[in-house]
């Protein structure tokens, strides 16, 4: 029988206008959203524009990565406050692995009392919001640390005090650049060896000590190279001036209770993670490789890991997704990261609250999309052939 | 208890965060006069904790200069000063909420600038304190003039007008400094009183405010130095010009009671018995000003019947009845040589 509505009883019919209709309607909504905030703005009289970018900001920034004065322009502020997020963001993750490397196995570990810290450590750290932890280590460290006129003096280089930590830093003459070709050069020989190596163990059985041997030539090259120049290496001292150290490198107490904070919260995390990953290699392959007379440590290389891992690069990329956009809590603390320059800084001064905010959506979307695109290069490189 | 202060205020962070996105939400409405009389309330946004301006009572109770003002344009407005809704706000916080409506009226401590006041969606109403930056040192330090400060480090809080006014004193006396910049006032001063900075900066009856709640007052000095002109003015949004004039003739009445000695005590008595015409075109004896801006003719009357005329709000939280003792500096009358004037009621 057919009627007016008989097309409705052809699904792929039925289904594409399900879907045009959502399109549509989502398409209705957003023209509404542009209509009534393009009508609010104009009745606001605001501006709009990127033109203010190349204003000047007007306000100091510390940490800068690179040179900026208050005198730059907002553009040059994103750019150092970008790249002051990026750093904290790399460092925590590289700290926070490790570290949940090291929880997890406690966790699994036979012996109890590692066993009981690696429980506590977790249930302790991920179950208080991130941004008390944040306050706890930076007001904790202010307490902990001597006043400006009491610095903690390491041999009369480093110094400790409630401003931060100031360290000398090498500044290289001339004939230094050799020492930078030496380290290039040991670096590509131990790549060549460790290549030559696994080659060789995959054709003959035989195994190397390439990774021993590479550390080696790459810290003893150098040092060789840097004793027969008769070390071309000057260090700037930092001094004490009128209120506080100038010179060298400092690391400051905003910078570091974030790093702090970042780690030992997301450790917790990717603890569980790469727990969960081990665990779920069956026990069998364990046995397999100890029976073949593989060691303990072979067996984890080897064996247990590489298989672990395809169950631990999804949800760990995850969890670093989420360190590196919590450091957006920065400005809580004074550490002058993206975040805080784009909503603290910039906003205030400017207004362009809405061109901005596009600014920092792309911002973050950026650095999320690469962790991201990484971690799948990773994933591909590293997955098992066929599974 | 400062633990969950600082989670409600994160909390009312984050949900006036997602109302300014909403500005391209909400339909375009600006009648904000009948808005407030609906709700039967004013809703404001001041200060987070400032003594003096706006902090919570021994019964918990907000209570200060910046929130006798919104109780003035709420006794105007709704006839009862206690019809208001106070919501603690940092700066950019209060930027945004105010531009996009969230709330009626902010007596928070702003600057009024050409930047904030143009191409904002905001409206600055009139002065109400005249301030200007200054600096606070621990007296350890040893240092009598803001031009001995070169290298120090300084505490603030983002979204002030402190960092571009200490750039342009320091870039003008050619000295250098580094600051370190908190999300909000309170974890500034946080910062400076464990001795993480050498200054605080912001302004400078605002620094009176906070050496109170420093954990040793005496410890610390504010320099000689004034290095801006902060004219501090409460904001309404951009827009709508009814409500503007209630808020700012509101608090025009305030200034132009202490001029004809009308306070809160003898203004039944003023009412009844003064001839000045200025002072029965005020109180609503005669004219119909109040009628002109939507209002009762009582609307004035109201205001300074519950908050009194400047001077008192003055020295009630500020001032010698208070516990923060600070003299008015410029923020007399004009016939007493101070910068206060009111436009006249004709």
């Amino acid at each position: 029988m057919r009627t007016l509505f008989s097309f409705w009883r052809k699904e792929g019919l039925r289904s594409l206008t399900y879907q045009w209709g959502v399109v549509a309607a989502l398409v209705c909504v957003l023209i509404w959203v542009y209509d009534t905030a393009t009508t609010n703005m104009a009745r606001l009289g605001l501006k709009t524009g990127f033109d203010f970018l190349n204003d000047e900001a007007g306000f100091p920034i510390s940490p800068a990565l690179i040179p900026y004065t208050p005198q730059s322009t907002y553009l040059d502020a994103i750019v150092v406050t970008l790249l002051n997020t990026i750093t904290l963001s790399v460092i925590a993750i590289f700290l926070a692995t490790i570290l949940g490397f090291f929880i997890a196995i406690s966790k699994l570990s036979p012996n109890l009392l590692l066993r009981k810290f690696g429980n506590a450590y977790v249930e302790v750290f991920r179950n208080i919001p991130l941004l008390l932890q944040l306050f706890f280590w930076y007001f904790a460290a202010l307490k902990m640390l001597p006043g400006k006129r009491s610095s903690i003096n390491f041999f009369d280089v480093a110094f400790l005090n409630i401003e931060g930590f100031f360290f000398p830093l090498p500044v290289l003459k001339d004939e230094a650049q050799i020492i930078a070709y030496t380290l290039l050069i040991a670096l590509l020989t131990s790549f060549a060896i460790w290549i030559w190596a696994r080659n060789r163990q995959r054709n003959t059985g035989k195994p190397f000590p390439s990774l021993l041997l590479g550390v080696s030539l790459v810290i003893l090259l150098p040092l060789i190279v840097a004793w027969v120049l008769n070390f071309p290496i000057k260090w700037d001292i930092p001094k004490f001036g009128k209120f506080n150290f100038n010179g060298g490198g400092s690391l400051e107490p905003e910078f570091t209770a974030m790093l702090f904070g970042l780690t030992l919260y997301n450790a917790a995390f990717i603890g569980e993670i790469i727990r969960a990953g081990i665990l779920s290699v069956h026990k069998g392959q364990k046995e397999a490789a100890v029976s073949i007379g593989f060691t303990q440590m072979q067996t984890y290389s080897q064996v247990v890991v590489p298989q672990a891992m395809r169950f631990i690069i999804p949800p760990i990329t995850n969890q670093y997704l989420n360190l590196a956009k919590s450091t957006a809590l920065a400005g809580a603390i004074g550490y002058a990261d993206f975040f805080w320059a784009m909503d603290g800084a910039i906003a205030p001064q400017t207004g362009q609250v809405m061109e901005l905010q596009v600014v920092t959506l792309a911002g973050y979307l950026g650095i999320s999309l690469f962790i991201a695109m990484l971690m799948a290069i990773y994933n591909r490189v590293t997955r098992i052939p066929g599974r | 208890m400062k633990i969950l202060g600082r989670k409600v205020d994160n909390a009312i962070t984050a949900s006036l965060a997602i109302i300014s996105i909403g500005i391209g939400l909400t339909e375009a409405k600006a009648d904000r006069l009948a808005d407030v009389k609906k709700a039967g309330v004013l809703h404001c946004g001041v200060v987070p904790g400032v003594p003096g301006y706006a902090f919570p009572n021994k019964a918990g109770k907000m209570t200060g200069f910046d929130v006798d003002l919104c109780r003035a344009v709420a006794a105007a407005v709704l006839g009862d000063a206690d019809k208001i809704k106070t919501t603690k706000m940092s700066l950019p916080v209060a930027f945004n909420a105010m531009k996009a409506g969230a709330v009626d009226l902010v007596t928070h401590r702003f600057t009024w600038t050409f930047g904030r006041d143009v191409g904002q969606g905001l409206d600055f109403t009139r002065v109400m304190v005249f301030d200007g930056q200054g600096f606070m040192v621990r007296k350890s330090l040893g240092v009598k003039s803001a031009k001995e400060l070169n290298g120090a480090t300084f505490c603030q809080s983002a979204g002030a007008t402190t960092a571009g006014n200490v750039s342009d004193f320091f870039r003008t006396h050619g000295m250098t400094f580094k600051q370190v910049t908190f999300g909000t006032m309170g974890e500034a001063q946080k910062a400076y009183d464990a001795k993480r900075c050498d200054v605080y900066v912001t302004d400078k009856f605002g620094l009176g405010a906070r050496r109170l709640s420093m954990t040793n007052p005496d410890e610390h000095m504010i320099l000689p130095e004034t290095i801006s002109n902060e004219p501090i003015s409460p904001m309404v949004g951009h827009g709508d010009q009814v409500w503007k004039d209630i808020v700012v003739w509101t608090f025009n009445s305030l200034i132009s009671a202490e001029e004809f000695g009308i306070t809160s005590k003898n203004i039944d008595d003023m009412r009844k018995n003064n001839k000045n015409p200025f002072v029965q075109r005020i109180l609503g004896v005669t004219g119909k000003f109040g009628a002109k801006i939507g209002l009762g003719k009582d609307w004035a009357y109201n205001a300074i019947k519950a908050v009194g005329n400047y001077g008192e709000i003055w020295e009630k939280h500020l001032g010698k009845d208070s516990r923060l003792k600070m003299g008015r500096g410029k923020n007399t009358l004009y016939t007493k040589g101070g910068l206060l004037i009111s436009p006249p009621f004709r």
